[in-house]
């Protein structure tokens, strides 16, 4: 069945811990930016308090993060087969292999980002629905991007050629604030390489799930489940910038949050293995707040370079690029 | 660019709005409030607040922040604040944020803050006052400003090479010397 997006029935109990969004992240290895817009939308969208949150987040070497969040109400929001939209940012996918395709475009801060490009990968596959909190979580990956537009941050203009890029769409019901989180990661190769690696946890994530790692290369797709996973993390980060301001202002708290400083993950099946690195250069925190009660999440954006190495389809492989790690709860 | 309401009547517009849109939040601030009464400055403005014996909410102005506790930021920091342009921790260290009193006193001011922004994350009403003041005040450009470091010179550099050693530094190694 193709993806699109699931709100809520209007007898739908659960409605209020609606829970969606679309994600684009592009990778552009000529300059080493790493940017990501996203279009969320929280709660009963019939509701007052229901939210969409739009980010627009570019972290330019040498220059940090730039954009932010923009912050409405969930009426403003336009809905599509799988298009979000919400004031000046706006996400579109379409996500089938050969004529498939994913478009972002969104003016936040001083962050201005315009992107759009066609499939170049397989069908990564990953798509479940899995227990969450009090409700469930969703999750479809979309084939590799190649990304043409521009992007404007930390007062530069960057024209972008055939950047890497990934999409990703999220949807179900849960509080933020319950006992959940999840680590997710994506690393784009210079050379074509994409790692995609999942797992839910606890807030603490000090209990963690069953990790997940696609791993895309020459056009052959490998999975990687369980045992044959193993991440591990070291060193300390901070977030050097938090959006949005208000809930940055209400949770000082979390201002100095300790993130991992390099993040490796190894996986293996007895014929493919890979070991990727990621040392991260900064970090983003993102503060979510649950519109139907007292309650939010914190989300970590870690951005680095990592470099891969390994053997593939019975072939050496060695890889650089950048990667972003996503730690949440 | 839209007027801006004043002081006096972004205060009764605040808590005429958290009234509205979470009674609980309402009530736990008028009793972390008490009895007392504060003066808060924005820019030039300054405002005696306080409930009454009823619990009535009582606003007026006044010339400045007097002998008692008081609080004082401009309309261009608090913008910089919600655009996540600045931490609120920076904004105190330059002097952007003054919270004057009791160590009571300020923990009262703090949390009736505090108190006001869980209950913004749910109610439209006061996300729109925010934007009120943005709009009037005009929303910020350009990269946000930098971390301020805050340890003071007294601590010996020894005493921060230990505390980095052991991961314990707050601020990152550049701003502590």
């Amino acid at each position: 069945m193709l993806d699109h997006l699931r709100p809520p029935r209007a007898d739908d109990p659960t409605r209020a811990l609606y829970k969606e969004w679309l994600h684009v992240n592009v990778f552009d290895h000529a300059s080493g930016t790493v940017g990501l817009v996203n279009l969320s939308l929280h709660g009963d969208p019939a509701a007052a308090p229901s939210r969409a949150v739009g980010v627009a987040l570019v972290r330019v070497p040498g220059a940090g993060w730039s954009g932010g969040t923009q912050v409405q109400g969930a009426a403003a929001a336009h809905a599509g087969v799988l298009e979000l939209a919400a004031g000046d940012v706006a996400v579109a996918v379409a996500p089938w292999f050969g004529a498939g395709h994913a478009a972002a475009r969104a003016a936040v801060a001083d962050a201005d980002v315009s992107l759009g490009g066609p499939a170049v990968g397989p069908p990564l596959g990953p798509s479940w629905d899995v227990p969450f909190g009090e409700g469930h979580l969703g999750w479809a990956a979309y084939p590799r991007l190649a990304l043409d537009g521009v992007v404007r941050a930390a007062g530069r203009r960057l024209v972008v050629r055939g950047a890497g890029g990934y999409a990703d769409h999220n949807w179900g019901r849960w509080a933020w604030g319950d006992d959940v989180g999840w680590d997710w990661g994506c690393f784009h190769g210079a050379d074509g390489l994409l790692v995609v690696m999942s797992r839910t946890t606890d807030r603490a994530h000090r209990v963690t799930g069953d990790a997940l790692v696609t791993v895309e290369h020459a056009g052959r797709v490998a999975q990687f489940v369980g045992p044959q996973v193993d991440i591990a993390v070291d060193g300390v980060r901070h977030p050097s910038r938090r959006f949005p301001g208000a809930m940055a202002a209400l949770h000082a708290d979390r201002a100095r949050d300790r993130l991992p400083a390099r993040v490796r993950v190894r996986v293996g099946d007895g014929f493919d293995g890979l070991e990727v690195v990621l040392d991260v250069d900064d970090v983003a925190q993102l503060l979510l707040a649950e519109p139907s009660r007292p309650g939010f999440a914190v989300l970590h954006e870690s951005v680095g370079r990592f470099r891969a190495v390994g053997r593939l389809a019975g072939r050496p492989v060695e890889a650089h690029g950048l990667g972003v790690v996503e730690h949440a709860g | 660019m839209p007027a801006d309401r004043g002081l006096a009547a972004w205060v009764r517009a605040i808590v005429g709005a958290l009234e509205a849109a979470d009674p609980v939040g309402a009530a736990t601030l008028r009793g972390v409030a008490a009895r007392r009464s504060a003066r808060i400055g924005l820019d030039d403005e300054w405002v005696a607040v306080g409930f009454d014996d009823h619990g009535a909410l009582r606003v007026r102005r006044v010339d400045g922040p007097g002998t008692g506790p008081w609080g004082r930021s401009s309309r261009g920091t608090v913008v910089d604040v919600l655009a996540a342009r600045v931490e609120v921790r920076d904004a105190v260290l330059t002097g952007d944020v003054e919270v004057v009193g009791t160590v009571a006193e300020v923990a009262a001011m703090i949390a009736v803050i505090e108190i006001v922004l869980d209950a913004a994350m749910r109610a439209p009403a006061l996300q729109a006052l925010a934007d009120e003041l943005v709009a009037a005040v005009g929303a910020p450009t350009g990269p946000g400003r930098a971390p301020v470091p805050w340890y003071p010179d007294e601590i010996a550099p020894a005493e921060l090479r230990l505390l980095r050693a052991l991961g314990l530094l707050a601020d990152p190694p550049a701003a502590t010397g």
